[in-house]
């Protein structure tokens, strides 16, 4: 029992592993490190030149926090969406079906490792944002860290979202349809849901990034979430996570490969 | 036999989780929320024509936002100009006079266009040959791209262009006010019915959002004017409009500083100009169709925010002569 375990954890760390060294050997995170430095040019510029009034610094913080939160969350759908469809192509993913290895640990442990090298970039990317601009307005700072906290579970969500979806249609449909989802996923919902009876209930199972972003809401000096709001958007999130991570293992379990 | 029963148990499983899914989207938004810098239309405005928004060109915080200025330049028949709403556009009745003004203009030279001399000399984005260090490039870019002399009166569309703008705008961003109340203008000016069905939309959004109750209560008061359209059946909306708008506008106003409540954090010129106008209307309204004891009172509690409203200091005269 105690073996079986350390197994699945050994694996796990495996698969995880192989996951961070795909997203260092890649050239996504150089470009996002490039959009950075250049976000960042041009806040050391503004400084030079000088803030005009307290309202751009605001929208600096919020193009970089938000810069932060798209290249992150685009990073972490272009890593998810290779995943098992490069595997499948380079047939890599034979010998790993091959160990004593549930194929559920095999999602799991990608969509994990997924949503952490997305974790990791947003961290990155997100302080670098948030240090290099100079705070000249009101901010809540308990909306900051409800906003990362969100942040945590939306990355988590486009990690299971994009790998389940590569597992239904090929890779560059799933790419676009997880990109899709992400940046207009808010519209379709209300595009879907307007209107009375059971069009908003259907709608709400349209993932809805823009419930996890508080960016705008956090430089906008609004108050921070109650603690019934905040539980409420961790429940959507998580809910919908566990239902996309859940369909993900289950058409791989069905899969025949 | 086994592996199915098990498959049927996860999917059952997950059915009854992803059922409790709606509850929780529909029971928070939170993006629902009155105020806030970059709702600010004066922020907006000042944000828009600020060095830092012109280095990058349509790159905004918002893009209901890109959005809105996008229809400033189908307004100018494409041709990009630096941003030049001015503060007193964004109040309700000026947009509304201004569409008015716009539209009785329409057809007179161009085909659906109208010179407007009133705004000649605002930049255009790609700079004229006196001010384009580019050269050939430059002389490029003005022809392949729609490009006016700035110098020249600008040529306007009839607004048509606009209407799919301001839908989309409002898809992407609900609680974005200044689209619904100027797209309800502009919408009006083609269909009324889809208009007051528009606004009605952004008020269910915004509830707080008085703009958008005082640019259908408006709509309403031209709809009234007209001799085809029976008031009676209008009337209750209409008071109702503006009661609510001075209502929130009341309670929303923060208390004046020297006299003045404009220029406060999250109030500004154009919203007091609203509040104005939804308080001496609802005033004038309730004197003329609707009870005049009521007039009284509200003339008198509106004096309170507006004491130097001489309109309202009249119907209060006025009411009390004739109780």
């Amino acid at each position: 029992m105690r073996d079986g375990l350390l197994l699945h954890r050994t694996a796990i760390r495996i698969i995880g592993r192989g996951v961070w060294i795909e997203l260092l050997r890649r050239q996504d995170l150089y470009v996002c490190g490039m959009l950075m430095v250049l976000f960042l040019l041009g806040v050391a510029v503004v400084r030079i030149v000088g803030i005009e009034a307290p309202a751009t610094g605001t929208f600096m913080l919020n193009m970089g926090l938000s810069l932060s939160t798209m290249t992150a969350h685009i990073l972490t759908l272009l890593l998810a969406v290779r995943q098992f469809p490069t595997e499948i192509e380079n047939r890599t993913l034979y010998p790993l079906l091959a160990r004593p290895v549930r194929r559920a640990d095999i999602v799991l442990a990608k969509w994990f490792a997924v949503g952490c090298c997305g974790v990791a970039v947003y961290a990155v990317l997100a302080g670098v944002a948030w240090i290099s601009v100079p705070k000249l307005e009101g901010y809540a700072s308990g909306l900051l860290l409800q906003m990362l906290l969100l942040q945590l579970v939306s990355l988590f969500l486009l990690s299971g979202l994009a790998i389940a979806l590569s597992l239904v249609v090929p890779r560059g449909i799933a790419l676009l349809a997880g990109g899709s989802l992400y940046f207009a996923g808010a519209t379709l919902r209300r595009l879907v849901g307007r209107g009375d009876g059971v069009r908003p209930v259907l709608a709400a199972y349209i993932p809805d990034f823009g419930m996890l972003d508080l960016t705008t809401r956090y430089t906008d000096g609004v108050a921070a979430l109650s603690s019934v709001e905040i539980v409420l958007l961790l429940g959507y999130g998580c809910g919908l996570v566990l239902l996309v991570v859940a369909f993900g293992v289950l058409v791989f379990n069905g899969r025949r490969l | 036999m086994n592996r199915w029963s098990g498959e049927a148990r996860r999917v059952l499983l997950l059915i009854l989780l992803s059922g409790g899914l709606p509850l929780l989207a529909l029971r928070v938004d939170p993006r629902a929320y009155a105020g806030g810098r970059s709702r600010d239309a004066v922020a907006r405005s000042v944000r828009n024509t600020s060095a830092i928004a012109r280095l990058l060109g349509e790159l905004r915080t918002s893009l209901s936002d890109m959005m809105f200025i996008k229809t400033e330049r189908y307004l100018h028949s494409g041709v990009g100009y630096v941003p030049h709403h001015s503060a007193q556009l964004l109040s309700v009745e000026e947009m509304g006079a201004e569409v008015d003004e716009h539209q009785s203009e329409i057809g007179a030279e161009h085909a659906g266009m109208i010179e407007d001399p009133s705004h000649a000399g605002t930049q255009t984005l790609i700079p004229d040959v006196s001010r384009d260090y580019r050269g050939f490039i430059g002389t490029l870019h003005r022809s392949v791209k729609p490009w006016r002399d700035p110098s020249r009166a600008h040529l306007h569309s009839d607004g048509t262009q606009l209407l799919p703008w301001f839908r989309i705008m409002t898809l992407n961003d609900p609680n974005y006010v200044m689209g619904y109340a100027v797209g309800g203008w502009w919408v009006s000016l083609h269909d009324v019915d889809a208009s007051l069905a528009f606004l009605a939309e952004g008020i269910r959004n915004n509830p707080d959002a008085f703009q958008i109750r005082l640019t259908r209560g408006m709509l309403l008061l031209r709809m009234m004017r007209r001799p085809e359209v029976p008031r009676l059946e209008l009337l209750d909306d209409l008071l109702g409009d503006f009661r609510e708008a001075a209502r929130l506008g009341v309670a929303q106003r923060p208390d004046p500083i020297d006299g003045l409540a404009e220029d406060q954090p999250g109030w500004s010129l154009f919203q007091e100009q609203d509040l104005w106008t939804a308080c001496q209307t609802l005033v004038l309204l309730e004197k003329q169709y609707g009870d005049a004891v009521e007039a009284h009172r509200l003339a008198q509690a509106f004096l309170g925010v507006f004491p130097d409203n001489t309109v309202l200091r009249n119907v209060l005269l006025e009411t009390a002569l004739e109780r």
